[in-house]
């Protein structure tokens, strides 16, 4: 029978969100013993009733409940996340990279940015190291453990050609988190395409398929699905008591906790927070830094679309395989701070490919270019986003959603430096290209992908940052955050692998200050 | 109960306006130009055997490609009565700019020409209704996918791991 625990029982802790990072944190403290209550916003899908169809996985998945876009977000849908049990890990490609050594300490690297808020991290590689290669093999990362590397399909390789022809040396299969053989229960990959409308057969790590049931089975965790978190209370010393959440049936319930623990995604964690507020906490829990929502980052973002002179066929097989990092490494010349990744990006298909290509256009050449979907191919920028101040998530003064919490407002504007580094990378993406043989290129800008990260930052300073380096505020013992929203900068890598061993080493940490009796 | 059934078909519209316009399209599409689950309605009698010829001529010039079957145009056309009836306003703006276009010959003039009479409307809510049913309709099509080399659902045929996921013949080989 599947564990539950009471509403009045104090002694678990509360984990809110089951993505990469709450669902990781939930399995590794459950494996210790600890007792989780899991409450996920969205319901729990089982991946054999999906389709491979991209409208139809879109409304399954996504996030739709109101938010409002400023700056260069669209007004009605600023960012697209999941809403579902396994959190984006059900929609995210499985690039598993990790950060590199300077990604954390870029404010010393950099230096001071007019218009941006740099900081340096309060961890180190080092010390993160032994927590991605945790990571790496429970989530059966490509090209390392035995894992042989993913296999390189039809638009991988005219891509590792045209970059191959422009002298670039760091080219080639990613590290994907996705069976490149049957491991841990899951088959290998049969390159069905459709990765980010959710793994039909679960090759794809997401925790929806692997942490989630894997805490089930220790007895120690129970998942709420379809339970939105609304307002997180505190006692007399400002410890957290409770999580008011409200349920399926819209019955709204206190569950009480001895820790608690926030994965919304980068959106909903300092909405939370900041829904909290209370006469002791005027401007939100954690929030004495003033940070709580601010240095909102996306990623440097950019689509390149071609068409080659042969057959490619850029549906066929895993999405986002393929890679070129030799732009990745700082280089001030290039008139930018920090750096980038081309990414290979699926052309999509139908009835997607049209509107992606070129947003709004029509007629005769359109069309044209439309018929040789064939000849299709597209990558991605991901690079460095700087964190601003001014870009941020508040709570909108009068609009409320369906359950009465105030409607996030999200706002983002690019940095000239990511105005600069999204132009070079779109050059260089357009050269990759053109070097294979390009009859036509596209170029789409920006593209933002499911990436948020930098609202609950971590810092030394309890003045410049939200949590510690483990991701526990610094203002409330007890409280902790657990997803993308620790980041303090953005790094041009993929955030997942780095969301996952931090939330690996949380986990521990939360373990031993628990059998210390210091929380 | 799935969660798509739950969304009224409003809101599921809503939505992936919102996505295409926003988040990966960047704004530049125009407004009301997703109609993802065209109207099923039957033909609207309203619409006059030459209004409807003027439809399917708005619907080919916007996305002409002369390897399709008169029957895809067809189709937009339907779903064009549909959305345009459902709305007075637009049924309104619609009979006046077919009218104008009509009166500039477009029928009998070539597609460049036809482009150039679409671009001097395409601000109007009849060009943004017309452009989003039609890319939807006719791409949503199945015929249509295959017809330019789109698989759609892979998965109950093994993905395309035995099936050229890596097939490509015209790349130089490497030494």
């Amino acid at each position: 029978m599947a564990t539950t625990f009471a509403h009045n029982d104090d002694s678990v802790v509360v984990v809110i969100g089951s993505g990469a990072g709450g669902g990781t944190l939930s399995h590794d403290l459950t494996r210790r013993g600890i007792n989780v209550v899991c409450l996920e916003a969205g319901p729990r899908l089982e991946a054999s009733t999906w389709v491979n169809d991209y409208n139809t996985m879109f409304m399954r998945l996504s996030w739709l409940d109101k938010r409002i876009g400023e700056g260069e977000l669209l007004a009605g849908f600023p960012a697209w996340i999941c809403k579902v049990v396994g959190g984006s890990t059900v929609h995210w490609n499985g690039v598993a990279l990790r950060f590199r050594s300077q990604d954390f300490r870029t404010k010393t690297l950099f230096g001071a940015i007019e218009g941006a808020n740099l900081a340096d991290w309060p961890i180190s590689y080092a010390e993160l190291d032994p927590y991605y290669a945790m990571a790496e093999r429970r989530m059966g990362v490509t090209g390392i453990n035995g894992n042989p590397p993913m296999p390189q399909n039809n638009a991988g390789l005219v891509m590792e050609h045209g970059a191959r022809k422009l002298g670039f040396k760091k080219i080639g299969a990613s590290r994907m988190a996705i069976n490149s053989k049957a491991r841990d229960g899951r088959p290998a990959c049969n390159q069905i395409g459709f990765c980010d409308t959710g793994c039909v057969i679960g090759a794809k790590w997401s925790t929806l398929y692997v942490d989630v049931p894997k805490a089930e089975k220790t007895g120690h965790f129970e998942l709420r699905s379809e339970c939105m978190a609304l307002k997180l209370n505190h006692d007399a010393t400002g410890r957290v008591v409770s999580v008011t959440y409200v349920d399926k049936e819209k019955k709204i319930h206190e569950q009480k906790c001895r820790a608690v623990a926030v994965a919304g995604n980068a959106i909903e964690t300092p909405r939370l927070l900041l829904n909290s507020a209370s006469s002791m906490f005027p401007n939100g829990l954690a929030n004495s830094s003033g940070q709580v929502g601010n240095n909102y980052m996306t990623h440097v973002s950019a689509g390149i679309y071609a068409f080659m002179p042969g057959e490619v066929h850029g549906d066929r097989g895993v999405q986002m395989n393929g890679i070129v990092s030799d732009m990745e490494t700082n280089n001030e010349k290039r008139g930018f701070v920090g750096g980038y990744h081309l990414e290979r990006l699926p052309v999509f298909g139908f009835p997607w490919f049209p509107s992606f290509l070129k947003p709004g256009a029509w007629g005769q050449d359109y069309a044209g270019w439309v018929e040789q979907y064939r000849y299709a191919v597209s990558m991605w920028v991901c690079g460095e986003d700087l964190p601003q101040q001014a870009n941020c998530v508040k709570l909108h003064a009068t609009e409320k959603d369906q359950h009465d919490m105030p409607v996030p407002v999200v706002r983002y504007n690019s940095h000239a430096n990511d105005k600069a580094m999204q132009k070079h990378a779109i050059k260089t993406g357009a050269d990759v290209w053109n070097a294979a043989g390009a009859k036509k290129v596209f170029e789409r800008g920006p593209w933002p992908a499911s990436h948020n990260m930098g609202t609950a930052r971590m810092s030394v300073k309890a003045g410049d940052g939200v949590v510690n380096k483990y991701g526990r505020a610094h203002d409330i013992s007890n409280l902790f955050i657990s997803d993308g929203s620790q980041f303090t900068t953005s790094s041009a890598n993929n955030p997942t692998l780095t969301i996952v061993a931090l939330a690996i080493r949380q986990a521990e940490h939360i373990a031993g200050l628990m059998s210390r009796k210091e929380l | 109960m799935s969660i798509d059934s739950q969304l009224d078909s409003q809101s599921r519209r809503e939505a992936l306006e919102r996505m295409f316009k926003g988040s990966l399209a960047a704004g530049s599409l125009a407004a009301g130009s997703l109609n993802v689950m065209p109207s099923a309605q039957a033909a609207d009698s309203s619409f006059t055997d030459d209004e409807r010829s003027m439809l399917e001529a708005v619907a080919y010039t916007l996305f002409p490609h002369a390897s399709l079957d008169k029957s895809h145009y067809a189709a937009v056309v339907m779903a064009l009565q549909g959305a345009l009836s459902a709305d007075a306003g637009k049924l309104e703006n619609a009979r006046e700019t077919l009218a104008t276009l009509q009166q500039g010959g477009f029928l009998s003039a070539s597609q460049s020409e036809r482009e150039g009479q679409l671009r001097a409307v395409e601000k109007s809510d009849f060009f943004s209704v017309s452009y989003g049913t039609a890319l939807n309709t006719l791409y949503s099509d199945k015929a249509v996918w295959a017809k330019f080399g789109y698989g759609g659902s892979a998965v109950e045929h093994g993905g395309y791991l035995k099936r050229g996921f890596n097939n490509i013949n015209w790349l130089p080989r490497r030494k």
